[in-house]
């Protein structure tokens, strides 16, 4: 099977899978399950695949135009198979948790149709390619949050659509010059030393990346976007939308200009240090249930940012483990809060209460990601937090210790929201809702949970991916 | 030669079909355009004197000949008198990308000038007679500024060959400054681009489909081949002028369109918001990227904005949708037409995969090629902006509901859907496949 | 390696199971536990019994990702049987008299569940090796607490103090993390047997280990309830008495004294043990003067609770690793007698929690009067009472070596539990009934699960003196020669007796006097001052309430609403201000049209004549 197939396949699927299940709906969940677990298979294939050691695994090379270097260059080294796998699980579960979605024949389609580009993004080294797909996974996000989205979902979807084009743009002029200094368009053979303008380049890249992360002061478009949009495609949005900005970070930014990168990293350091504790007070602050996980998202996300610039070996491991982690720990969450409004119709913790009492086992995997999201050791949270502390201060240094008041910081929003949420007494509100839930959501839910604590306990399978992509930086 | 014949001949054979049925001019319509099409395919350009025919405009000259094929299968009996000065048209664009004589250039521009008035002339209403008398009015001020510049150009040339044109000091610079003048009023540059803002709004949609789309482009690419000599001779000036209009043109295009009401002023903005992106090839002459850029441009820009204003004009005449809150819910009363308008709207705003990203990313590197990342970067940021009115376009017709609008559904003429499909296939062809543009300029 | 694996598995599973089996039939949930704690004490015992001369020491890297590796050994040394012994015994006992405690409670799989998790936690850090995987359990231990102190979460005040518990100690242990990671960058270590011997040599920046120690410390003084972060302790008194008396009173809050003991030489090699001495004791003091005054008798017995711990930290705190895990031994003993004892009271007086409604007990519950005196008399330290040998240990090795503050405080904390302790005695068990509702239906406690775990435990603490000698042979590894003091005994004992004198007579006899006494404005400001536990608690409040939450969270949601977001907001109306600008050049008119186009024609016409000029 042709590698681009991976790419194109579900772009020409779905408008196919649209006019066909628009009489019956049911074909377009089951052809979309069938296709993500078709992806999560090849995904898992390609990483046996993948050469022993580190280093690119090529699949080809397409559309190859003379004198330009627009080649659809397809190859996959540990780092982007880590996010094939990540995507093609968090699609397979959004699946489920959209199992009673309304207008199932364009939902599904569309969710089709994102897998498409954003396999595409991390499968190409091309530069043009992929700023091709990172744009082309906007337009179904654009239409999944503004058509099943919330109350303000035209204002969500169009400052988020807008927002990241916007710093895109910055990206695209230092994709072309880069280009236009090397001759190069794939990032395989750029070298750093053959840039005149690094620093130009490294922070029209960084603008881009960083509003996609996001990172303060970047980050405003976020809440809203997540909050209006249904709960699985917050997901989508957290699981993998923003990975794309800190796969980007570590692609572009680190591995291909390693030196640029050190010179700025205090920049990022303290951008991100930032990010998470300023994030982590508004969600404090917040009584809004899924704003509050929004925030806590990006906090977690500034501490990726924060093991990203070590630019060293460990700090990027701990970076990708806590990319994946961050992905499992949010996303529950975030149903979980979309589920309660959908239950209860308000969003707000303070007229909540008591819903432990009305729906144990889900309010149980509530407290359990929330405890993964403060840090608990034998859930996914910890691991992440302790690696990232351990290599930042390895990189930069005692100080860097503060990052640990980022795990009270989570714990404070956390606990404050199961008290008003989950426990004390039934509120008025939560007594006169029905708290049930699907099937396949549920299982979702579990499966989620199993993921955190297993990888929370056994946290090796993940390092030994992030060992193998980040290999190149052993002897630094 | 044949194919001028035949556009010409069935030009002047279609009116007798205009008292029946339109389809049979139609048909006839079409099929000459598609012979046309073929025999440019298969390499038989005009082949007189004065006219060559290279690989880039054989593309060029397919492009529009399908595009103009393609919209006349969206005609219906309302565009009747359109069809046969669209077959006129397609002759003039065939000799105005071919020619390589500074005197066929200026003959040939004023050629397609006056073909553009007859366009606009398909009056129906006062809005109608409006927008073509703007038209008019200051196409005759253009037109009389071309000449005196050619006058004066004609004065020190030796030869009007483009290969033997001579530069003779300031007075070439003169004469070519105000030549400029005049076909940046074509070109729809800020600040001559006042009447195209209400006359593309104002006539009848299916011309404005054609002048703001094939007239304005095989101006351009005419412009780029005639002008390429004085671009090259005075490189500082070409690059301080164009970027400076460039600059002011797709500001303020996309400014002026972000917060109109009426569907049609929103698209002949972005219109002329695309004509300062034009500009930016010229302004990177010193690259060897920038003709491809151009045609790129063109070749993108030709499909987009062909299928809106035909999509616009589909609307009008079912539904009477002229603003923004006409169309309101379009999803629900015509999915085709909301699926069509939403991917071209998308090609437009410059959004990968379509056409109108890629070309875009191909004139941003010329840009950047020729050194000139500050105009490339506000250029990437004009394009961000214009995502905005876009896609407020796009809230319309699918995040909001018809709720207390009109609910009637609309339907699709076959005819306009083939064209629709032909005009889709082009944005997406050509937004996949970059190879054809390059390989056929060159480079 | 059995053994390990038994720790390392079956609470967790058990708890599973306890769980799954319980939803089917609400008995086996009980059993399931009984079984698992049962085996996991007899495990203890095993090891106890048959370890050998070295310790068992298991290494095993955890995480391996870039240059670092994250180690997760197991190490089993005297220090650990003796916490596992504690743990696992006190578990087991704590369980098997829940049967009749949590009889009635429809919650019980989770309940089990909940305590087995907790027990498993508990191991984790007795056994681990390395300070990560201590963490993890003192993690697991501390999501125990908060989820069985808001056990009853629907009630509000539950759900509060569990909260609290959980924040509070949250604080510290952020400091774990960050010496975590301190030491993997400074030291290269996290191994906690090799930070001891790596101090003892001196191979350690002393800068370095003082602040890692202090760090660790604060996380001790949080989990310990040390000042100032003990009010969550007496607010985790919500949960169920047999949680109170297993994670509040006997296992949980020791380990904050059992990770400085561990790392006793990391702490010696610097002047952290002083820190320590000095925190310790002014808590110590705290918690014994706030005991005086309560009127829950589970709050008395936090603040007891507290306050022994304290003195058990100065032990640490003054050089004497012996006398410190001696008396965390004995009053984890005699402490979880008394909460068990406190809770039969409160169950045969129908979850009566204020020791002013209660009295006259003795007689309807005589044996558990019995064991209550027993574990009082202990923790007052009176000969030949276990309480007695460690208290006396610590103070005299605190005369011996601490400064005047720390043993000044400690001796008065000592004396004062023979007050508190009478006066709660007395108030439940002697004079009538105060509260009319309990007065008739007082009902006698079961013999098999409140009376015999009471009297095992009591026998214990009394057994237990015999073996002081040995206990501390056996932890320290070699005999201690306990710092004569002169007149210490004779003085401590008189002191005891004279409080005791007091309390009894105001207690029993001079109710009226009391009730005088009390009147006074004086008394009243002194009597709020300790019964609101010096305010600490609403410091801290006012802190995390006022000054955190809607200060500093409030100042930034702002600065991010209306400033940073504004600003992406305001474009639109700035994009819009833009829009009215060009639009006056459309007017629509033609004439205007040919006027901008003049000046078109003008800017290029200009620009040609400067560049005709320039050339």
């Amino acid at each position: 099977m042709s590698s681009i197939m991976l790419i194109f396949g579900p772009m020409l699927l779905a408008p196919f899978v649209y006019f066909i299940s628009r009489g019956a709906e049911w074909v377009a969940k089951w052809a979309a399950l069938a296709l993500f677990v078709l992806l999560l298979i090849i995904s898992v294939d390609l990483y046996h695949a993948l050469p022993v050691g580190g280093g690119f695994l090529v699949l080809g090379d397409y559309l190859r135009v003379p004198g330009f270097d627009y080649a659809l260059t397809l190859q996959v080294d540990a780092l982007s198979v880590a996010m094939l796998i990540l995507t093609a699980a968090l699609l397979i579960l959004v699946v489920f948790t959209s199992w009673e979605e309304k207008m199932q024949a364009a939902y599904f389609s569309l969710l089709i149709l994102f897998a498409g580009p954003i396999f595409g993004v991390f499968m190409t080294t091309n530069l043009l390619w992929f700023f091709i797909f990172w744009e082309m996974t906007l337009v179904p996000m654009l239409f999944l949050v503004g058509i099943w989205g919330g109350e303000r979902k035209v204002y969500a979807a169009i400052k988020f659509f807008l927002y990241t084009h916007f710093a895109s743009m910055f990206m695209l002029v230092s994709f072309f010059l880069i280009y236009k200094q090397t001759g190069q368009m794939d990032f395989t053979m750029i070298k750093e030393a053959m840039l005149a303008t690094p620093v130009l380049i490294w922070w029209f890249m960084f603008i881009g990346f960083a509003a996609k992360l996001p990172l303060f002061p970047f980050h405003t478009w976020l809440p809203d976007a997540h909050v209006e949009a249904p709960s699985s495609i917050s997901v989508l949005l957290a699981g993998v939308l923003l990975k794309m900005g800190a796969y980007g970070l570590i692609r572009f930014v680190v591995e291909m200009m390693p030196a640029t990168t050190m010179q700025f990293s205090m920049y990022m350091v303290v951008l991100g240090l930032t990010t998470t504790l300023f994030a982590g007070f508004l969600a404090i602050y917040e009584r809004h249930i899924k704003k509050m996980v929004a925030y806590s998202s990006i906090s977690h996300m500034g501490l990726v940012v924060v093991a990203i610039a070590t630019v060293t070996y460990d700090g990027l491991s701990a970076a990708l483990y806590e990319m994946i982690g961050h992905a499992l720990v949010i996303s529950p969450m975030f149903l979980i809060a979309g589920w309660v409004h959908h239950k209860t119709h308000t969003w707000y913790m303070d007229e909540m209460g008591g819903i432990m009492q009305k729906a144990p086992y889900i309010s149980a995997i509530f407290v359990l990601a929330g405890m993964a999201a403060l840090g608990l050791p034998g859930t996914m949270g910890f691991v992440g937090e302790l690696t990232i502390i351990v290599s930042a201060i390895k990189a930069y240094g005692w100080w860097i210790a503060v990052a640990a008041i980022a795990s009270l910081i989570s714990a404070g929003y956390v606990i404050w929201a199961v008290r008003r949420a989950f426990h004390a007494e039934i509120s008025p509100i939560v007594a006169k809702s029905k708290f049930d839930m699907s099937k396949p959501e549920f299982l979702a839910l579990c499966i989620y949970a199993v993921l955190i604590v297993f990888f929370g306990v056994y946290p090796q399978p993940i390092f030994d991916i992030a060992n193998n992509a980040f290999a190149m930086f052993g002897g630094m | 030669m044949n194919s001028l014949i035949i556009l010409i001949g069935a030009g002047l054979l279609v009116p007798l079909f205009f008292k029946g049925k339109i389809v049979i001019a139609k048909y006839i319509a079409t099929a000459a355009f598609a012979f046309a099409a073929f025999n440019v395919f298969m390499g038989h350009g005009i082949s007189m004197e004065y006219f060559t025919l290279t690989p880039d405009i054989q593309l060029l000259e397919i492009v529009v000949l399908i595009v103009l094929a393609a919209t006349m299968m969206t005609f219906s009996g309302f565009e009747r008198p359109l069809v046969s000065q669209t077959l006129f048209l397609g002759a003039a664009s065939m000799a105005m990308l071919e020619t390589n004589n500074f005197l066929m250039f200026i003959v040939l521009f004023e050629v397609i000038a006056i073909i553009s008035y007859v366009l606009g002339a398909n009056i129906r209403s006062r809005l109608n007679a409006e927008g073509a008398i703007k038209m008019f009015v200051a196409g005759a001020t253009a037109s009389g500024f071309i000449l005196l510049g050619f006058a004066l150009f004609a004065m020190v040339t030796p030869s009007f060959n483009y290969a033997e044109i001579a530069i003779r000091g300031n007075f070439t610079l003169v004469a070519v400054g105000i030549m400029l003048a005049g076909i940046f009023y074509k070109m729809t540059i800020v600040p001559m681009h006042g009447w195209a803002g209400d006359a593309y709004a104002q006539i009848n949609h299916s011309a404005a489909a054609i002048l703001s789309s094939v007239i304005k482009v095989v101006v351009v690419i005419a412009t780029f081949k005639a002008f390429y000599i004085f671009l090259q001779a005075y490189l500082n000036t070409t690059v301080l002028l164009f970027s400076f209009f460039a600059i002011i043109t797709m500001t303020l295009g996309n400014f002026m369109a972000l917060f109109q009401k009426k569907i049609a002023k929103i698209l002949s903005f972005s219109s002329i918001a695309h004509a300062g992106y034009m500009l930016i090839p010229f302004a990177a002459i010193a690259s060897g990227y920038s003709y491809t850029a151009l045609v790129y441009l063109a070749v993108a820009y030709i499909f987009m904005q062909t299928s809106v204003f035909l999509l616009l004009n589909d609307l009008r005449r079912e539904a009477h949708i002229k603003t923004l809150d006409d169309i309101r819910g379009l999803y629900q009363r015509s999915p085709l037409h909301a699926l069509f308008f939403t991917i071209q709207l998308l090609s437009l705003a410059g959004v990968p995969i379509m056409a109108g990203f890629i070309s875009k990313a191909v004139t941003f590197w010329a840009g950047v090629d020729a050194g000139l990342w500050p105009l490339v970067l506000i250029a990437a940021l004009n394009s961000a902006l214009s995502v905005g009115y876009y896609a407020w376009v796009i809230k319309h017709i699918y995040f909001d509901t018809t709720d207390g609008y009109n609910t009637s559904k609309i339907y699709m003429t076959p005819g306009s859907l083939l064209g629709q499909l032909i005009l889709l296939a082009g944005t997406i062809y050509f937004g996949i496949f970059a190879a054809p543009v390059f390989v056929s300029t060159g480079i | 390696m059995t053994s390990v694996s038994i720790y390392l598995i079956l609470p967790y599973v058990g708890a599973a199971l306890a769980f799954i089996l319980g939803k089917m039939n609400q008995k086996l949930a009980f059993w399931v536990a009984e079984i698992v704690g049962a085996i996991l004490f007899g495990t203890s015992v095993y090891v106890f019994m048959h370890y050998g001369e070295t310790p068992i020491d298991i290494d095993y890297t955890w995480i391996a990702y870039g240059n670092l590796t994250l180690p997760l050994g197991i190490y089993i040394d005297h220090l650990s049987i003796v916490m596992l012994l504690i743990a696992t015994g006190l578990g087991f006992a704590d369980i098997h008299f829940a049967h009749d405690y949590m009889g009635d409670d429809p919650d019980q799989p989770r309940y089990y569940a909940k305590v087995l998790f907790f027990i498993g936690g508990m191991i984790l850090l007795v056994i681990a090796k390395d300070l990560i995987g201590a963490f993890a359990g003192w993690e697991f231990m501390g999501l125990a607490s908060y989820l069985l102190i808001s056990f009853w979460f629907k009630t509000k005040s539950a759900a509060d103090a569990g909260m609290q518990a959980f924040l509070y100690t949250r604080f510290g242990d952020i400091f774990l993390l960050a010496a975590i990671g301190l030491l993997v960058y400074f030291v290269g270590n996290i191994n906690m047997v090799d930070l001891d011997s790596l101090a003892k040599a001196g191979e350690i920046d002393k800068t370095v280990a003082f602040i890692t120690a202090i760090f660790i410390f604060l996380a001790a003084v949080g989990k310990s309830g040390q000042f100032p972060l003990y009010p969550w302790l007496m607010n985790a008194m919500e949960g169920p008495t047999t949680v109170s008396a297993l994670i509040h009173g006997a296992t949980m809050v020791n380990s904050g004294i059992y990770i400085v003991a561990r790392l006793f030489d990391f702490y010696a090699y610097t002047d952290a043990l002083l820190v320590v001495a000095n925190v310790a004791a002014l808590s110590a003091f705290i918690g014994a003067t706030s005991a005086l005054v309560q009127k829950e008798i589970k709050k008395i017995l936090a603040y007891s609770t507290m306050s022994h711990l304290s003195i058990a930290f100065v032990g640490l705190g003054v050089g004497s690793l012996a006398a410190g895990m001696l008396h965390l031994m004995n009053h984890a003993i005699f402490k979880a007698l008394l909460f068990l004892s406190a809770g039969a009271v409160i169950y045969i007086a129908h979850h009566t929690k204020d020791a002013w409604k209660l009295g006259g007990l003795i007689k309807t519950a005589p044996y558990v009067a019995l064991f209550m005196a027993m574990g009082s008399m202990s923790l007052a330290g009176l000969p030949p009472f276990s309480g007695f040998f460690s208290k006396d240990m610590i103070i005299a090795e605190a005369i011996t070596h601490g400064s005047p503050f720390v043993y000044t405080l400690v001796t008065i904390a000592g004396l004062l539990s023979i007050a508190y302790i009478t006066r709660l005695w007395i108030l439940i068990f002697l004079g009538e009934p105060r509260n009319e509702d309990i007065a008739g239906h007082v009902h006698a406690p079961g013999n098999f699960f409140i009376r015999l775990p009471l009297g095992i435990l009591a026998f214990v603490t009394l057994g237990i003196a015999l073996y002081q000698t040995d206990a501390v042979e056996y932890i320290v590894g070699h005999e201690i020669e306990e710092p004569h003091v002169k007149g210490l005994l004779v003085g401590l004992l008189l002191g005891m007796a004279t409080l005791f004198a007091i309390v009894v007579g105001l207690y029993v006899k001079g109710m009226n006097l009391l009730e005088k006494i009390s009147k006074h404005r004086f008394m009243q400001i002194i009597h709020q001052l300790l019964f609101r536990g010096y305010y600490v608690e609403a410091g801290i409040t006012f802190i995390s309430k006022n000054i955190v939450v809607n200060g500093i969270a409030r100042a930034l949601r702002w600065v991010d609403t209306y400033m940073i977001d504004w600003v992406v907001n305001a474009t639109v109306p700035f994009a819009r201000m833009i829009f009215r600008g060009f639009r006056i050049g459309h007017t629509g008119r033609i004439g205007d049209y040919i006027g901008t186009y003049a000046i078109g024609v003008a800017i290029i016409v200009v620009a040609i004549l400067i560049i005709v000029k320039g050339v």
